[in-house]
């Protein structure tokens, strides 16, 4: 247990963080232990070499790939630059709902489907007379005198129809 | 360059200031990023954010202290956040367990029992014993042991009290100590 409790204290012996007291206590021990002397001058070769041993250096490259993710950050930053990143996105979405407001257009010009005017004339070509003579549907409607197809006229058919 | 213009360019946004920080910057905060990481790439990815967090906010830095003590700052904050959090992603990854493992049992091989050791296997071992230190600890001693900085400057650094570094470094050196003549005895 005390070796170990010697042992401890190499490092800052080494590097002189120790009191003259706790120095001479292990220089002590040292004279009389073989193998905390054997440890002592293993770990100061270690502790002292690897010291002075050269800082690591950074790449050459590393000034490049900074550079480059800085102007990434800048542009991700920037509002302005932003929208410009953007333009083909807002140009594609421009050009979707301008073809879809087109598409619309024709359709609705075309097909007559939207307007109100010709949804109120679907109503009248179905009720009225004036859509049996426009499909040709006036010519049933003339009965020869005595025929006995008028009963069933009168009857089959509104009166507006048979009157004529 | 004065400081003083360094600061007043960087907080202009002048353009040419920022490579000659790099210049002034890079091998200090490499140094500390490489010795606080475990990976070549993970240093060079802290060395980034490192310069971009100076760039970016130049205009929080009170001036009180040294720009390089402020640069230090950031260097070590960024680091000690990326091996934290590489420590819960590892965690949650499931990895965790097979890599502790694997990280002593390589940490124990690359040490040969012979009395010559080569320059890269006597960092590797010296290293691996900082990197097991607590963060605290380990931050201590990188700035202590290699950027030869003064407990002063490193108490303004990590923002504790002087007799706090103090007793970082005593307990960090004897815990040292230990993992180190821990690793010699396996092979003797
Ligand atoms: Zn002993």
């Amino acid at each position: 247990m005390k070796h170990k409790k010697i042992q401890k204290k190499f490092l800052l012996y080494i590097d002189g963080d120790l009191s003259e007291t706790e120095k001479l206590l292990i220089d002590q021990h040292l004279d009389e232990c073989a193998e905390c002397k054997r440890h002592f001058e293993e770990l100061a070769n270690i502790w002292n070499e690897e010291r002075i041993l050269e800082s690591p250096l950074p790449s050459p490259a590393l000034w490049y790939d900074l550079k480059d993710r800085m102007e990434k950050e800048a542009e991700k930053s920037n509002p302005f630059r932003a929208i410009v990143g953007n333009a083909k996105l807002l140009l594609n979405s421009v050009i979707t709902v301008g073809v879809v407001v087109i598409a619309i257009f024709i359709g609705s010009r075309f097909g007559n489907l939207l307007s109100p005017q010709n949804a109120s004339q679907n109503v009248t070509y179905a009720q009225s007379e004036n859509s049996r003579d426009e499909f040709g549907m006036s010519y049933f409607d003339a009965v020869p005198p005595n025929s006995i197809a008028k009963d069933i006229f009168i009857t089959g058919l509104d009166k507006g129809g048979i009157q004529k | 360059m004065e400081e003083t213009q360094i600061i007043e360019h960087l907080k202009n946004g002048d353009g040419f200031i920022y490579k000659y920080v790099y210049d002034q910057y890079a091998r200090m905060v490499y140094s500390v990023c490489s010795r606080m990481t475990s990976s070549k790439e993970e240093a060079e990815d802290a060395v980034q954010d490192v310069f971009i967090r100076v760039f970016d906010s130049i205009n929080s830095f009170r001036e009180d202290s040294k720009l390089s003590t402020w640069i230090y700052q950031i260097s070590v904050n960024i680091c000690i956040n990326k091996t934290r959090r590489k420590k819960v992603i590892s965690f949650l990854s499931l990895d965790f367990w097979e890599e502790e493992k694997g990280e002593k049992e390589m940490a124990v091989e690359n040490i040969t029992p012979g009395d010559d050791l080569e320059k890269s296997e006597l960092q590797k071992i010296v290293q691996d014993a900082i990197n097991t230190l607590p963060a605290k600890q380990k931050t201590a001693v990188i700035l202590s042991r290699y950027e030869e900085l003064s407990y002063k400057e490193i108490s303004k650094i990590m923002g504790v009290s002087l007799s706090s570094v103090e007793s970082l470094l005593f307990r960090a050196k004897e815990n040292l100590a230990k993992k180190l003549i821990r690793y010699k005895e396996i092979f003797q």
